[in-house]
C-alpha cells in the first residue's frame, strides 16, 4: 500500500462511521490522527493536525461538506475526499467543482479505494 | 302686484263677438289669438297651448261641443281650459257646455270686468293644472313609489303613485284608504313590526326615516326595498307620513351575491391551504422517515460494512476461504444498502431538502437512460411545498418520458417570476399521454392546486408530451 502512514482527519456526524472507518482505514495502514463530527470543527482540526487528506462527509450537521471541501482545498490545507451513504451520482459535478480529489461511497470505503484516490 | 298677461285663444265665427272678447283683453295686457271655427282650433291649440281658450258655443263648422269634446279627447290638450260663450236666452246651454267638457261658461252678453275676471280664474286653473300635471310627472318618472299615508298601524294610503305596482304587483287603487288591501299587509312579517319601530321611535323623534326591509310581491317573491320618509304636520293639526319607496332587490342581490362569492371564495382558499397543509403534513412525515432510514439502518449498515471489511483483509491472509464468505456476505450486503437508499430516496428526495430543486432535478437527469436537458433554472431557493411540488411533476414526467413515451430527447425548465413558480417537461416521444385519475399526474394535479396552481398536459399523438405545472410562489 503506497499510503502507508498517511494521516487522516476523519469527518462525520455519525459516530459509528467515525469508529468503524478508524478500524478499517488504520488496519490498511492509515494513520487516524483526528476525528470531526461537524464542518467548522472539521476546519479547526484541519489546521492544527495538519492531516494529508481528510476524509469528509457531504452532509453535515452545520456546513455543507462542499463548501468545507473547497475551504479546505482552496488554503491547500489537505487532499480531501468525499463520502456520503447516498448515491455519488446525486451530486453530478458538485464534488469536482469543490476541489475534492474524488468520491467514494460510505459502503465502498477501503484503504485501496483510499488509496486509488489520494495516490492518483 | 299685476299679473303678466295669458296667452288666449278666442273663437268666434262673427267679427262683432270677437272684436268684444279681443279688445278689453287686449287692452288687459293679454296676448288674444283669433280664429274663426273650431277647427282652425285646433289647429292653433296644436301649434301653441294657450292658458285660456274663450270660444262661442254656437258656430259653423266644429261648435262648441265639438271643440270641447275634442280638447278633452286628446291626451296633449286635454287640460287647456275651455270658457264657453252662451245665450243667456238658453239657459240649459250652460249646463250643456259643462257636460261636455267645458271648463267655465259666460253667458252673453257679458260685461267686461266678468269676462275678465273669468279668464283670469281660468288661468289660475290652468297653472294649477300645469303644475299638477308636472308633478304628476315627476311622481310617474321618479324610479319609486311617493306615497302618503296615515301614521297608523296599517300605513293607510292617501296617495300612491303607480310605480308600486311595478314594485308590489299590486294596483295603486288596492292601498288607497286600504280599499283592497293595506300596506303594512304586504310588508314581509318577518320585517313588520321592526319598520313599525323605525317609523314611529323617528315620528316620535321628529326625525326623517331610511329602512330597508322586505315586501311580499304579488307573485309571491320577497321584494328588498327602501324606505325614505318623515312625519308631517298639516296646519289644522293632522298628521301624515310622506315618503318614497324603491325596488333595490336587485341591489340587495347583487350583495347577497357578492357575499355568497366572497364566502365561497373564502372556503376554497381555506380548503386550499387546508390541503397545503395535509400535503405540508404528509411531506414532513416523509422527510422524517427518509432521514430515520437514513441515519439509523443505513448507518448500521455502512458500520457493519465496514466492520466486515475489516475482517476480510484479516481472513484473507489467515482464512482464504471464509474470506470468501465473507466478500458475499458484503456484495449481498450492499445489495441490501442499496434497495434500502433506492426506498428511501422513494419516500423523499433528500437532496432536495438538502441541496434544493435545481440540484434534485439534474440528479434525476443524470440517472435517466435519454438525452436529458436542464435550460432554464432560477438560482435561489423557492419554498419547500413548491420545490416539492415541482419536482415531483418532473420526476413523474421524467418517469413516464422514459416508459411511456419512447422519447429521445426530453427538456426541463424551471422558472420563478412575479410570484409564480413554474416546470415545464416536454420530450419528443409518441405523445398522446393522457392526465387521468388515478394516473401518477393525476394524482400530483391535487398537489399543484393545493399551491393555487394548475397541471397542464399538451399531448397530441405523434407530437411529443408537454407537462406544466405552475403554482403560486411567494
Amino acid at each position: 500500500m503506497g499510503s502507508v502512514n498517511e494521516t487522516i482527519l476523519i469527518v462525520d456526524d455519525h459516530a459509528t462511521f467515525r469508529r468503524s472507518a478508524r478500524l478499517l482505514l488504520e488496519a490498511e495502514g492509515y494513520r487516524v490522527i483526528g476525528e470531526a463530527e461537524d464542518g467548522r470543527s472539521a476546519l479547526s482540526e484541519a489546521e492544527s493536525l495538519e492531516p494529508d487528506v481528510v476524509l469528509l462527509d457531504v452532509f453535515l450537521p452545520d456546513l455543507d461538506g462542499f463548501e468545507v471541501a473547497s475551504e479546505l482545498t482552496g488554503r491547500g490545507l489537505a487532499v480531501v475526499i468525499l463520502t456520503s451513504s447516498r448515491d455519488g451520482a446525486d451530486f453530478g459535478s458538485l464534488v469536482a467543482e469543490s476541489g475534492a480529489r474524488g468520491f467514494i461511497p460510505k459502503m465502498q470505503l477501503s484503504g485501496a479505494a483510499l488509496d486509488a484516490l489520494v495516490g492518483s | 302686484m299685476p299679473e303678466p298677461g295669458a296667452d288666449i285663444l278666442v273663437v268666434a265665427s262673427r267679427e262683432p263677438v270677437a272684436l268684444e272678447v279681443w279688445v278689453p283683453l287686449e287692452e288687459a295686457g293679454h296676448r288674444v289669438r283669433t280664429v274663426a271655427d273650431g277647427l282652425a282650433a285646433i289647429t292653433e291649440l296644436k301649434r301653441q297651448l294657450p292658458d285660456v281658450v274663450v270660444a262661442e258655443w254656437e258656430a259653423p263648422g266644429l261648435d262648441g261641443r265639438g271643440l270641447c269634446e275634442a280638447v278633452r279627447g286628446d291626451p296633449e290638450l286635454r287640460d287647456t281650459h275651455v270658457i264657453v260663450m252662451t245665450s243667456s236666452a238658453r239657459a240649459e246651454r250652460a249646463a250643456e257646455a259643462l257636460e261636455a267638457g267645458a271648463d267655465d261658461y259666460l253667458a252673453t252678453p257679458f260685461e267686461q270686468t266678468e269676462l275678465l275676471a273669468r279668464v283670469r280664474a281660468g288661468r289660475r286653473t290652468s297653472q294649477l293644472r300645469a303644475s299638477e300635471a308636472r308633478l304628476r310627472a315627476l311622481m310617474a318618472n321618479v324610479p319609486g313609489a311617493i306615497y302618503r299615508c296615515a301614521p297608523d298601524r296599517e300605513w293607510t294610503m292617501e296617495l300612491i303613485s303607480d310605480e308600486i305596482e311595478r314594485i308590489s304587483g299590486h294596483p295603486p287603487a288596492d292601498f288607497i284608504d286600504s280599499a283592497v288591501r293595506t300596506f303594512a299587509s304586504i310588508i314581509h312579517p318577518d320585517d313588520r313590526e321592526r319598520v313599525e319601530n323605525a317609523v314611529f321611535e323617528a315620528c316620535k323623534a321628529r326625525r326623517p326615516f331610511v329602512l330597508e326591509y322586505r315586501i311580499q310581491h304579488a307573485d309571491g317573491d320577497a321584494r328588498w326595498v327602501l324606505e325614505r320618509g318623515q312625519l308631517v304636520h298639516g296646519t289644522n293639526g293632522r298628521t301624515w307620513l310622506d315618503g318614497a319607496i324603491f325596488d333595490i332587490s336587485a341591489r340587495r342581490e347583487a350583495e347577497e351575491e357578492r357575499r355568497r362569492r366572497e364566502a365561497e371564495q373564502a372556503r376554497v382558499a381555506e380548503l386550499r391551504a387546508s390541503r397545503a397543509r395535509i400535503i405540508e403534513a404528509a411531506d414532513a412525515a416523509r422527510r422524517r422517515i427518509e432521514r430515520d432510514l437514513h441515519d439509523g439502518a443505513q448507518q448500521r449498515f455502512v458500520a457493519v460494512a465496514l466492520q466486515l471489511r475489516h475482517l476480510l483483509s484479516r481472513l484473507q491472509k489467515t482464512a482464504p476461504d471464509a474470506a470468501l464468505l465473507l466478500e458475499d456476505a458484503l456484495d449481498e450486503l450492499q445489495r441490501a444498502t442499496d434497495e434500502l437508499r433506492e426506498l428511501a430516496r422513494g419516500i423523499h428526495p433528500a437532496l432536495l431538502t438538502e441541496r434544493g430543486l435545481v440540484r434534485a432535478v439534474e440528479a434525476l437527469i443524470s440517472r435517466l437512460p435519454m438525452a436529458a436537458k436542464l435550460h432554464e433554472a432560477p438560482k435561489e431557493r423557492l419554498p419547500q411545498p413548491v420545490e416539492t411540488a415541482l419536482y415531483y411533476v418532473i420526476a413523474e414526467s421524467l418517469t413516464n418520458a422514459c416508459k411511456h413515451a419512447d422519447a429521445s430527447a426530453v427538456t426541463v425548465d424551471i422558472g420563478c417570476a412575479q410570484g409564480r413558480a413554474w416546470a415545464v417537461v416536454a420530450d419528443d416521444g409518441v405523445g398522446d399521454a393522457r392526465m387521468t385519475e388515478g394516473s401518477g399526474l393525476g394524482g400530483l394535479s391535487d398537489r399543484v392546486e393545493a399551491l393555487d396552481g394548475r397541471l397542464t398536459v399538451q399531448s397530441p399523438p405523434g407530437r411529443g408530451t408537454t407537462v406544466r405545472a405552475e403554482v403560486a410562489c411567494d
